[in-house]
């Protein structure tokens, strides 16, 4: 109970510690400085000594913006400014020049203070694992794979500029206490299962079984018919159909749950036209969709089927089912009498695209006369499910957890302290166990069982702040990490997970620095498990949480769909998986006449479709339009609002993305653009943008973000390439869109493509901003001016390697910075 | 003997000169396109009453697979079947044309000539001959033939009954009569008969004049009009030219048979429901609505005819454009359509498939229904 109120009350409690003062300014005798001046001039009149205007004297506002004591206040004088509402029209005012320099300066001092927060450490620091970590952690101490994004599992981390992982965001309620007991439970009934484990099973089930209900009749019928083909599942898109039920395995109950191989033989059918067939294996969530758990392309020719494998872990008893997803459907009209058709059982009987006499006549053709899909389907062979399944490796971690039976005290002690040494990740010493311990004793003399007992100290442990958070520092404050902390940074950057025994070893040892700690990196970046990092820092650093946050008009954009969106938010990790794999220098994040797509993208970008169903590297020529980041169909679309693209947000992202800058935010009641009224001129988003921004309190921001936006009018909001934009209100034609603009320096584009060639002249720019992204991830903090200097070291450190994506990661992990508290 | 109409077959019993009464009845189906006349009209197999003696042009199953009456050997008309005569079981048993005695000697211009009567207790026997209407021959075969009380006599738009003609004195009431070669036309059925004459025809109406032909005939059309109406024309697919995800553009030919006044509802522009059905031409409803529900929909892109058809075809052609081409729109296969302006009627159950539910052997019935002897 101890532990569980010692981390509730912590962050409270650091915040209370946090003072900054190398960012505190004072106002005495700085007014010669822009700031101040401007104060002066137009505000302290009124609200100063002399006039104390709404009982605001801003001459005695705190200038102290880490202290955040009159934040509040500042963000007040920033809305009023920033809105030309103050100061009053018969007052002097500013020019629009002076009203942007000041907003900047403001807005800059109350981010700073913010970031000074957040960065602040007390003597001890207590980073929560986000989710996802907690996830990988009990899976590499226990072999258990617990997922704490189901619902009523563990709460969503709160995000920070797309940053699941910032110490001071990630705080803990009661509640959420309450579910890592939980969590904690869960993980160990499956790692130590109560009641007998249920024995593994392989069961497979024809498509006769799964369609046609033993297909004893249609069997008949096709003997009937000299048809000698065997029966064939087809799916269609736009229905829900059963892939596994609680009866498809046997009896099955909780103790079947884990790990199973499931393996299916099917062909995909793709449309002229359309899209590749794209099978969805997983939870239905409406009669159209399921939240797939196994998502894939089928692109397996109809006579040469292909045997797909997967693993997935069920929580049994479970049902599942199979969803052909593509924008294309057969839809719900007469009652949805059309899809009933198709999957009813007694009137369609499917072999092959040229037997046609037993299909149901009056259903959707789905083959035409030449044996063309219609509509993306999959036809399906035999599904196959085996387990549940547990690999040695798995089994191996769970060795030397639970004392045997007969055990002494002294031997459950030892064991106690081995596991609490693994799962928080540093020396434990006897007396921080020994409370887990007397409750343990406790339990046994009241008759518990001597596992049941242990059990109790298990989930003590992982309950334990020691456990759930990174924890960094002493009660005397110290600079640096020990070995143990800096141990556990490493591996919660690279592999998001806990240390593994090497690491531990190399710790233990001391060996975390120099040749040491570049060695022990070097063998952290080969391991696969870096995988989470890419899959983590990528989707972190690119804000790919948005990606269809605002989910696309399905009238103005039939083309998208989940898959389609799934495949969208895939493409900037996969490309980042290259770009680590290879090293490639991070101008190719900019441009590069490659990417890394699957067939759903390459339909998408119109791009040849791809030889194999997976995602894969493919050739960009400069007639494609696409290349790096920028032009990828999830950056383009995050960005928009679900109906049309959105400049101003484009370039909020890109300035975030790739400078690592965030504007200023607009100001609160800003007018929206106007819509065209329906005799209007059709005119694009830019030219209604541009009447917008002649305000001169909006032109001053919008003349530094837009430029970043703008460059992309070339794509609508979910990324597809135009010459026109589409207007739907307005006389006359759809106006041509222009991608041209003026960078905030000076240097003007007519283009995407050259604005990509000026955004790779500023490499050095964009390689910094990549830098402190990567050390946000990697320390879980904001940075602050106080961590500029390391950055600089870094960039240095940098300068001597071929710059790849690769040695900037390793630049990063063997930094001074990351040694530091 | 046995009629199917939902599956449009049946079977019949096939002249001979011996004693036809022990042929057995053999069966038939209708081929999709079979043209069916009544009293001198378009007609369906349920507006004939069992007994009517048919002139029937058949051929060999044209899909032997899907065959709903037994496939016999090609040459099954030259054996002597099992009681009957050489003959009776012919192979050919898909019928193209079923036409009652009437509506063959319109089609092909022949009438009966009536020479004799021979009358006792309202029943007796006529002596006729059937010749060209306008033959002036008078060698022409003879044939005897049955009438009694139940035997309708059509004058003008009077139907009158062997006592009615008595009473009025045209024929006597008992003994034999001339007729003098009296021009008229004959429905002709048949009926045991006493005395072992197992080949004598009957006769179970006389039309006297041509208005009261013409009557029946209108009344039989509308008949017809109501019942094609509610069942749709049938045609077959000769083409389909294929859009994206079920759009497409199809030429379907309609049958022949059918009132001219049915297919001139066909016209350009007009919205159209177009139903996959079977060789039986039964339809298909689906779960609560008639066979609307399951058709594909669209316009008619153009209408064009050719004439000289062949026997079994209108000649129509109509090009229809649908958004979402159903699986048994492909060439050769047969549709019901009708325009969107015929009423939407439910039809009854024994007539239509249950979408979906429907069986493989309620969509090609099987041969196994008829009895063997």
């Amino acid at each position: 109970m101890l532990s569980r109120l010692s981390f509730r009350l912590l962050p409270a409690f650091s915040l209370m510690l946090l003072v900054e003062p190398c960012l505190g300014e004072r106002a005495d005798g700085a007014e010669t400085e822009p700031f101040e001046a401007f104060l002066k001039t137009h505000c302290v009149g009124c609200h100063g000594p002399d006039k104390e205007k709404g009982d605001l004297r801003i001459d005695e506002l705190s200038r102290d913006f880490g202290l955040g004591t009159d934040g509040h206040l500042w963000v007040e004088v920033l809305e009023k400014i920033n809105t030309a509402e103050m100061p009053p029209e018969d007052e002097p005012q500013p020019t629009g020049e002076e009203i942007a320099a000041f907003v900047a300066k403001l807005d800059g001092k109350i981010k700073e203070g913010k970031a000074a927060r957040m960065a602040a450490r007390p003597p001890v620091s207590h980073y929560r694992l986000s989710r996802k970590e907690y996830q990988n952690t009990v899976y590499d101490l226990l072999g258990v794979r617990y997922d704490p994004t189901k619902p009523g599992e563990l709460n969503e981390d709160t995000l920070w500029h797309g940053f699941e992982r910032i110490g001071s965001e990630l705080s803990l309620s009661p509640s959420h206490v309450d579910r890592y007991y939980r969590a904690a439970e869960i993980v160990l009934d499956r790692a130590f299962p109560t009641a007998a484990a249920g024995e593994t099973r392989k069961v497979r089930k024809t498509a006769a079984e799964l369609r046609y209900g033993g297909g004893e009749e249609q069997q008949a019928a096709l003997d009937r018919f000299g048809i000698k083909r065997p029966l064939r599942y087809l799916m269609f898109p736009g229905t829900v159909q059963s892939a596994l039920s609680p009866s498809t395995l046997g009896r099955t109950g909780p103790e079947h749950s884990g790990l199973y191989k499931l393996r299916l033989q099917a062909s995909g059918v793709r449309p002229p036209g359309g899209q590749p067939a794209h099978l969805s294996i997983g939870t239905r969530t409406s009669e159209e969709t399921v939240d797939g758990l196994i998502e894939f392309d089928i692109t397996a020719p109809e006579d040469e089927p292909q045997v797909y494998e997967f693993e997935v872990f069920l929580e049994m008893p479970a049902t599942l089912h199979f969803c052909v997803v593509a924008t294309d459907v057969v839809d719900r009209r007469a009652g949805a009498a059309f899809r009933n058709a198709l999957s009813s059982r007694g009137g369609y009987i499917f072999t092959h695209s040229s037997e046609t006499l037993l299909l149901n006549p009056n259903a959707p053709q789905m083959f035409d006369d030449k044996g063309n899909g219609i509509f993306s389907t999959v036809l399906l062979d035999w599904i196959e499910w085996e387990g549940p399944l547990v690999s040695k490796d798995e089994m191996s971690r769970r060795e030397g957890v639970m004392p045997p039976d007969d055990a002494t005290p002294e031997m459950v002690a030892n064991y106690l302290q081995r596991f609490a040494e693994r799962a928080w990740r540093r020396p434990v010493k006897p007396e921080e166990l020994e409370g887990y311990l007397q409750t343990y004793r406790e339990d046994l003399e009241a008759g518990e069982k001597s596992g049941d007992a242990y059990r109790g100290a298990l989930l003590s442990v992982l309950t334990s702040r020691n456990f759930i958070y990174l924890v960094e520092g002493d009660t005397v404050p110290r600079p640096k990490l020990t070995n143990w902390e800096l141990a556990a940074r490493l591996s919660y950057f690279l592999w998001s997970s806990m240390p593994d025994k090497t690491l531990t070893a190399a710790a233990k040892d001391g060996a975390l620095n120099g040749e040491g700690l570049t060695k022990e990196v070097d063998r952290m970046l080969a391991d696969g498990k870096t995988d989470r990092f890419i899959d983590d820092f990528s989707r972190q650093w690119l804000q790919l949480h948005r990606v269809g946050m605002f989910p696309p008009d399905k009238k103005l954009y039939p083309t998208y769909d989940a898959w389609l969106e799934t495949s969208m938010r895939s493409e900037p990790v996969e490309f980042f998986r290259e770009m680590f794999a290879k090293n490639l220098p991070i101008e190719n994040f900019i441009d590069s006449d490659w990417t890394i797509a699957n067939a759903r993208l390459c339909d998408f970008y119109g791009l040849p479709e791809p030889k194999s169903d997976k995602f894969q590297r493919v050739s960009l020529k400069p007639e494609d339009k696409r290349g790096g980041l920028l032009t990828m169909g999830a950056v383009l679309g995050l960005t928009s609002d679900g109906t049309r693209h959105r400049p101003v947000h484009r370039g909020v992202w890109l300035s975030e993305a790739i400078f690592n800058k965030t504007p200023p935010p607009p100001p609160a009641n800003v007018n929206p653009i106007e819509p065209i009224p329906p005799e209007g001129d059709k005119v694009t988003v830019r030219q209604r943008l541009e009447v917008h921004a002649v305000d001169k309190t909006c032109a001053s921001c919008h003349s530094k973000i837009d430029p970043l936006g703008l460059a992309w009018d070339n794509f609508d909001a979910i990324g597809q390439w135009r010459e026109r934009e589409i207007v739907p209100t307005g006389k006359g034609e759809d106006p041509l869109a222009d991608p041209s603009g003026v960078m905030p320096d000076g240097r003007a584009f007519e283009n995407a493509d050259e604005f990509k060639q000026l955004l790779i002249k500023d490499r050095k720019t964009f390689q910094h901003a990549f830098i402190e992204h990567l050390c946000t991830y990697a320390l879980r903090r904001v940075l602050t001016v106080d961590d500029e200097e390391d950055i600089q070291l870094i960039v240095e450190q940098v300068k001597k390697t071929p710059g790849g994506v690769r040695d900037i990661v390793r630049a990063v992990a063997t930094s001074e910075l990351m040694k530091k508290r | 003997m046995f009629v199917d109409h939902a599956n449009r077959r049946g079977s019949l019993r096939i002249e001979s000169e011996n004693a036809f009464r022990k042929n057995e009845p053999q069966p038939f189906a209708l081929l999709p396109y079979a043209i069916v006349r009544y009293q001198g009209a378009p007609a369906d197999l349920r507006d004939i009453p069992l007994g009517t003696m048919m002139h029937v042009r058949a051929f060999l199953p044209p899909e032997p697979r899907i065959s709903s009456v037994p496939v016999l050997r090609v040459d099954n008309k030259e054996k002597r079947g099992g009681r009957g005569d050489v003959g009776t079981a012919p192979a050919e048993n898909h019928i193209l044309l079923l036409e009652d005695e009437p509506s063959h000697c319109r089609r092909e211009g022949l009438v009966w000539k009536l020479n004799e009567v021979e009358i006792e207790n309202y029943e007796g026997l006529i002596l006729a001959s059937r010749v060209p209407m306008d033959s002036t021959d008078g060698t022409a075969d003879e044939e005897t033939l049955s009438f009694d009380a139940a035997t309708r006599i059509w004058r003008g738009r009077e139907r009158l009954g062997v006592a009615d003609l008595i009473a009025e004195g045209t024929w006597p009431a008992k003994g034999k009569k001339p007729l003098d070669g009296q021009v008229v036309q004959l429905g002709i059925s048949w009926k045991p008969t006493l005395g072992g004459v197992f080949t004598r025809f009957h006769i179970s109406d006389i039309w006297l004049d041509d208005t009261a032909m013409e009557r029946s005939a209108q009344v039989q059309t509308e008949t017809h009009k109501a019942f094609i109406r509610s069942r749709w024309v049938p045609g077959w697919i000769d083409e389909v030219e294929y859009g994206q995800f079920g759009h497409a553009t199809v030429t379907a030919t309609l049958f022949g048979g059918i009132d001219a006044s049915l297919y001139a509802d066909f016209t350009r522009g007009a919205k159209m429901l177009m139903n996959p059905v079977e060789n039986t031409l039964k339809h298909t409803e689906g779960g609560s609505a008639g066979p609307t529900q399951m058709s594909a929909r669209g316009s008619i892109l153009d209408v064009s005819k050719t004439e000289g058809a062949p026997m079994g075809s209108s000649g129509i052609q109509i090009r229809f454009e649908t958004d979402l081409i159903t699986e048994g729109i492909r060439p050769t296969r047969v549709v019901r359509v009708r325009p969107a302006s015929w009423p939407d009627v439910h039809l009854p159950r024994e007539e239509y498939m249950r979408d979906g539910a429907a069986s493989v052997d309620e969509r090609f019935p099987s041969p196994d229904i008829f009895p063997k002897y």
